[in-house]
């Protein structure tokens, strides 16, 4: 079977109404970001103290994982157009696992919060942290659950080239939280 | 070590990789007051961002329509957050 390419599927990376999600939900956490800086820029030393009490290790630790389960993913996605079943399906794992991995990160890092005696309600600072970070990981559960349906329900070679659209619409997604996150860690994390 | 060097995922990985290294040392080796330390990072994100609809993405393989609007999306959402931050 010959390798099959965008230009071959479609117009596009994957459907179109997958982009037009795509970009309301960044039209979404643009807003989110607005947000926060406005915030830090009204309250900044509320928002010092708020970031002082962050642990850069886990945020940072999370970007990296991400980043790698995306290049596990875009590496995904070329297996499928490639007919590579077995490939496939072991990137999809690894992307799970990145996945996986954020989720129980993210987990121990709101734990370490809650336990410290900060949480939503806390002020501002925290209420921006928690719902701005606890939706994107929301958007990493779903994420998850499209990466499993990808991975039981693609059983053979030609099966991954008929779904060849679908594999990429997930992986628009999962290159989409990938890519909030990266900008919700700088702002939230790192920007002084 | 050819077929890693052929992998342009893999490179643009580690790109994004050194690129978030790069904002965490800024914040320690940089001598350089906070909003424009701030203002660099914000780029930075955005930057990495770009990187990951480009060639994650396929970005570059898509309409041009569709590329002009993330490319706008990026651009304005950029320069929105770093001007909300420098206020």
């Amino acid at each position: 079977m010959q390798p099959q390419t965008p230009e071959q599927n479609s117009k596009n990376p994957a459907e179109l109404g997958i982009w037009i999600f795509i970009l309301f939900d960044m039209c979404i956490f643009a807003l989110y970001f607005w947000v926060y800086a406005w915030g830090k820029a009204n309250h900044p030393e509320m928002y010092a103290e708020g970031q002082a009490t962050l642990n850069n290790l886990y945020g940072g630790l999370n970007t990296i994982v991400l980043l790698i389960s995306s290049y596990f993913m875009a590496s995904a996605v070329q297996a499928a157009r490639n007919y590579e079943l077995q490939r496939f399906q072991l990137l999809i794992k690894l992307t799970m696992l990145g996945g996986f991995t954020f989720f129980v990160v993210k987990l121990f890092e709101y734990h370490e919060k809650i336990d410290a005696g900060f949480n939503i309600i806390s002020n501002e600072f925290y209420r921006n942290y928690f719902s701005f970070t606890g939706f994107h990981l929301l958007h990493v559960l779903f994420g998850f659950g499209f990466l499993t349906y990808l991975l039981l329900g693609i059983k053979d070679e030609k099966q991954a080239g008929g779904k060849i659209i679908q594999i990429e619409g997930v992986g628009l997604y999962w290159h989409m939280v990938d890519l909030l996150w990266v900008v919700l860690f700088s702002l939230i994390y790192l920007v002084p | 070590m050819n077929a890693l060097l052929k992998d342009k995922l893999l490179i643009t990985l580690f790109v994004l990789l050194g690129l978030t290294a790069l904002s965490w040392l800024s914040l320690n080796q940089v001598d350089a007051s906070p909003e424009i330390l701030g203002s660099f990072i914000i780029a930075l994100a955005f930057l990495k961002l770009r990187i990951i609809l480009i060639h994650f993405m396929e970005l570059k393989k898509a309409s041009i329509a569709i590329r002009l609007t993330f490319e706008a999306w990026s651009i304005a959402v950029a320069g929105i957050t770093i001007s909300i931050y420098l206020i």
